[in-house]
């Protein structure tokens, strides 16, 4: 069996107790640990619509897709890793009070393994054939996430989410995305 | 309402859930286990050990390079490193800490975790000479503290248990049949006994056991009132371990009591002859460093004829699964095995299916008058005879003439390939084709029993296995993506 992999993460700005992080958090604190495809589907259908309707929030963001196995399989773990490392997360907490100081910022991650050849994946490939040039606008993250409806997760081997951060007083600050490690996450045009 | 796994073919491996971030991630359980049976990640080893650029092929789309510039994460490198000294160090699911060990044949009998401490003393030889030639490796597995497990990336150190809390008893048709088949042969020696001044130790035979592990080790228990068991199992099971090490460890904590018993009679009474137990699966083909982990070893036997004739042995029983495996001893073996033919020992091979019961053997519930240890042998062994049948049973030493048959055999085996085995000299991974004196070094594939590593650059520190599903190195190694 090979691989392809799609990956989306953006970073928004995060207001404590506003809708987007409310709903995240609660969609990943809910999620079954043993579920259906149609629970998969549903939960990701539920994500994408919170995501869509946060769109002005967006400062950065990136996407990633891969046909390639080794590539896709190596990616994906990065992704988790991503995860599982909380390398993106704040070691301690930044304030709990985002309106009298500087902004904070919240980012969600999606990844998926998927395998390669199968009608999701001809699906997403489509769907991500974007001109160089536009990759990074909002309309091109809106148009991908308008059209991840068409991941059918019997064909999906792996797929982690995330959010950063769970609390509140842990947002992530204008620093912490200044760092290095967050250059992968490109400004949205 | 309860549901099948088919109904919910997702399962949720990872969760992180912290006041900085909450995540998890969950596998799709069927499309895992298909993915596991085509193993074709050998791609990926394959690429990445080259050194680990990855582009120009394929749709690569958007390709945001994920912190694949991050100054948090140590720059590393690849290495090999052997994978037994890698697990001592690390512990022994080095790479795989959250993966279980899947053992074949668990039964229900009763266990006794507090025992297997002293499994290694429990199956240890009595003999001086024959101490040196004893790997305690495997059995010195269970309960062995990694003296480093905490100098990895945390993530590969979660959830460690002492391989001892992973144990489980099995047990087998397959070892019920070599055990039968250990007492059986133990018989015949034994019954060379019956002759004026005779004892087993008149044959001067020594037995070289190259069974499946689970069958190697439970034919040693049934031919160990005769034969003393020298095992070497130079390795430790792992998850993804391609020799399933944990099926030999968990049959020898089986036997445990019978192996202790047989241990402590030895020590009162006379010497046994050496009965060297290799596990057959120790040269598996290993292929896929990203799915298997290579616990391979190869046979540490007495590296001369002179050495198996210091231990009493002038003649040599290689014991084989079946006729089929009887005409060619396994490819490590091949040196030692003429080494021994060239200075005048006779090496013959002998297979498990050349004993079966007595079908037609209307005497089977008849006791002898006076019963000997041959004879309680074979009613131990369930009426197995060499040859399959009663009438054939004493023709053991006809066809391997170390010793005057005690008994009159009536009838003769059918064929057996194993009395006409000579060893004959082959290039190999695991045999040099030319061996000559005492062997000096082993033959072995190039990168045999070693595991890749992530190495930090800077330091020289071990993170991990390349291939552990938690490193958090693989965020950073890669160098693919725009």
């Amino acid at each position: 069996m090979k691989h392809s992999l799609f990956a989306l993460e953006v970073a928004a700005r995060f207001e404590p107790g506003g809708r987007l992080h409310t709903e995240l958090h609660r969609l990943i604190t809910t999620a079954p640990v043993n579920a259906a495809l149609q629970q998969k589907w549903l939960f990701y259908k539920h994500a994408v619509k919170e995501l869509l309707v946060a769109m002005p929030l967006f400062t950065r963001g990136c996407w990633d897709y891969f046909d390639d196995d080794a590539t896709a399989k190596a990616s994906f773990d990065q992704w988790v890793a991503g995860m599982v490392t909380e390398e993106g997360a704040r070691p301690e907490p930044s304030g709990a009070d985002p309106y009298r100081g500087s902004a904070r910022y919240l980012t969600f991650t999606m990844a998926f393994l998927i395998v390669n050849g199968s009608p999701t994946d001809d699906a997403v490939k489509e769907l991500t054939a974007i001109p160089e040039d536009r990759l990074w606008h909002r309309q091109t993250f809106e148009h991908v996430l308008s059209g991840l409806g068409v991941l059918n997760f019997a064909s999906i081997k792996s797929d982690v989410a995330y959010l950063i951060p769970r609390d509140s007083g842990w947002g992530l600050t204008d620093e912490d995305l200044a760092h290095q490690k967050f250059n992968y996450l490109r400004p949205i045009v | 309402m309860s549901s099948s796994p088919n109904d919910q073919p997702f399962e949720r491996d990872r969760l992180v859930d912290k006041p900085g971030i909450i995540g998890a991630r969950w596998w799709h359980a069927a499309l895992a286990d298909q993915d596991a049976q085509i193993a074709r990640r050998a791609a990926i080893r394959n690429i990445l050990i080259a050194g680990g650029v990855i582009a120009g092929f394929g749709a690569m789309l958007a390709m945001c390079a994920k912190v694949s510039t991050s100054s948090s994460s140590p720059e590393v490198s690849d290495a090999r490193k052997t994978s037994l000294d890698m697990q001592k160090e690390y512990g022994w699911s080095f790479g795989a800490v959250d993966e279980p060990l899947v053992f074949d044949g668990v039964t229900t009998k009763p266990f006794e975790p507090a025992a297997l401490h002293s499994l290694a003393a429990d199956l240890a030889p009595v003999t001086r000479s024959l101490v040196p030639f004893f790997q305690a490796t495997l059995f010195q597995s269970l309960e062995a503290i990694p003296p480093s497990l905490g100098k990895l990336d945390p993530t590969e150190i979660a959830g460690f248990k002492p391989l001892s809390v992973s144990m489980q008893p099995i047990f087998t048709n397959k070892m019920a049949a070599a055990y039968a088949r250990g007492k059986s042969l133990a018989s015949l020696f034994a019954s060379v006994s019956e002759l004026p001044g005779q004892t087993p130790a008149t044959t001067k035979a020594a037995l070289i056991v190259d069974l499946p592990g689970p069958e190697a080790v439970a034919f040693a228990a049934g031919a160990s009132s005769v034969f003393e068991p020298v095992f070497l199992f130079d390795n430790w099971p792992h998850p993804r371990g391609v020799v399933h090490a944990q099926d030999t460890l968990s049959a020898a904590a089986y036997y445990q009591p019978l192996f202790a018993e047989a241990r402590a009679e030895r020590a009162r009474t006379y010497t046994r002859l050496p009965m060297f137990v290799l596990d057959r699966g120790r040269i598996a083909t290993y292929s896929d460093d990203a799915t298997e982990f290579d616990n391979r070893y190869v046979a540490k036997l007495p590296p001369s004829a002179a050495g198996i004739r210091s231990l009493g042995g002038n003649h040599v029983l290689y014991v084989v699964p079946g006729s089929y495996d009887a005409g060619r001893e396994l490819d490590d073996l091949n040196d030692e095995l003429v080494l021994y033919s060239a200075g005048g020992i006779d090496v013959k091979s002998v297979s498990l299916d050349m004993f079966g019961p007595d079908t037609t053997d209307a005497g089977i519930s008849t006791p002898p008058r006076k019963p000997n240890e041959s004879d309680r042998l074979v009613e131990e062994s369930g009426f197995i005879y060499y040859g399959g049948s009663r009438g054939s049973h004493h023709a053991f030493f006809v066809d391997y003439p170390w010793a005057k048959p005690a008994r009159a055999a009536t009838t003769r085996p059918g064929i057996n390939p194993g009395k006409r085995f000579e060893p004959r000299a082959r290039t190999t991974p695991y045999s040099s084709g030319n061996p000559s004196g005492t062997l000096a070094t082993k033959a072995r594939p190039a990168n045999f029993s070693t595991v890749p590593v992530v190495i930090a650059v800077g330091t020289g520190i071990i993170l991990g296995s390349r291939y552990s599903r938690s490193g958090s190195w693989n965020r950073s190694s890669g160098g693919f993506g725009g």
